[in-house]
């Protein structure tokens, strides 16, 4: 450091005035803090009411997106196919859970087997699940199944008026 | 808890707020408004910041901020300093305002400088900081703030050298 260094050292802390820290400096010195406060929480709104909205917009877009994208998938199988209609009476035999259901009328599987059982499986199965043999009625099942021996057993319940009706007309008609 | 770091606070400004004053005034080349809006930002700012350096240290911050903010400032307007060619008022001997000639001219010739170079001169020389600390508190290389100090020093050694006569 030479002399003119030293000088301008010199200089620069002799050329200190003494300023008191005046209450109008505090005075100020609050009013600017508020200030700043009040800037930042402005920013800290503003701030998050830009994240939310563009939160809000991703998740808007996202699900776009991701049906686009997405690979397409197999389509559904029916529900019932000719294969398994044909399989369902070979299937009652192993299952013997199934046939005691039938009696509820929603399965039509157990066709075969449901007039045989009904009278006499119907006292087995209230055991098991006594609200759904009250109610079942054992025909109305099996006449929708399309079974050969349920048709046999529904068409004798519904030709017998009319041959009796017949019969009495042939008699009044005779006498 | 907010008790105690008003006092703190209230305390350090009030014992070192003249010290700080007369550092934004060499900062900013004389000028006493600019100098005081400059240390009331500074001391805004150390008011968010006491929770975390006003136990440790409060008058480094407040000189960065200074430093940084008066070369900022500098940068973003012109504050109507007007260079000349001849000094005004030589201050005679023993005259009683030599002291404030002496400021006068002292603050002329640093408003003089580019507001790095006088940044650098001031935390050089006014306050005995080596250049590494010189260089951190103006966010600069070592070897950039020791540039600017030199290049200061040079310029003030044509401007002050009638003033501070070399010893012969």
């Amino acid at each position: 450091m030479d002399h003119f260094e030293r000088e301008l050292a010199r200089m620069m802390r002799d050329t200190r005035e003494t300023t008191p820290f005046e209450p109008r400096h505090q005075t100020r010195l609050r009013s600017g803090v508020r200030a700043r406060r009040r800037v930042r929480a402005a920013q800290r709104a503003v701030g998050s009411v830009l994240a939310v909205a563009g939160i809000s917009l991703g998740f808007f877009l996202l699900p776009h997106d991701r049906v686009d994208n997405r690979p397409q998938a197999p389509l559904p199988r029916p529900a019932v196919t000719p294969t398994l209609l044909t399989a369902g009476p070979t299937r009652t035999p192993d299952s013997p859970p199934s046939a005691t259901i039938s009696p509820t009328g929603t399965d039509t599987t157990g066709s075969p087997t449901t007039p045989t059982s009904t009278p006499t499986g119907s006292s087995t199965a209230s055991s098991s699940d006594p609200p759904s043999t009250d109610t079942a009625p054992p025909p109305s099942g099996p006449a929708t199944s399309g079974a050969p021996s349920e048709h046999s057993t529904s068409t004798p319940t519904t030709t017998p008026p009319t041959t009796e009706t017949s019969a009495t007309v042939g008699t009044a008609g005779s006498g | 808890m907010e008790q105690g770091r008003a006092e703190g606070f209230d305390g350090f400004v009030a014992a070192r707020w003249s010290t700080l004053f007369h550092l934004a005034c060499l900062l900013v080349g004389g000028d006493r408004h600019r100098a005081e809006d400059l240390l009331q930002e500074a001391m805004v700012k150390l008011w968010f910041a006491w929770p975390r350096i006003g136990e440790e240290a409060p008058e480094p911050y407040v000189r960065k901020v200074l430093a940084r903010a008066a070369a900022r400032s500098a940068r973003r307007r012109w504050w109507g300093e007007r260079p000349v060619e001849q000094l005004p008022d030589r201050a005679e001997v023993d005259d009683v305002s030599a002291a404030v000639a002496e400021r006068t001219r002292l603050e002329s010739a640093l408003a003089q400088l580019p507001s790095a170079q006088r940044a650098a001169v001031v935390l050089r020389y006014y306050q005995d900081l080596p250049d590494r600390q010189v260089a951190e508190a103006l966010g600069c290389p070592v070897g950039t703030a020791r540039s600017h100090a030199s290049r200061g020093v040079a310029r003030l050694r044509r401007i002050l050298g009638d003033v501070i006569e070399p010893v012969g």
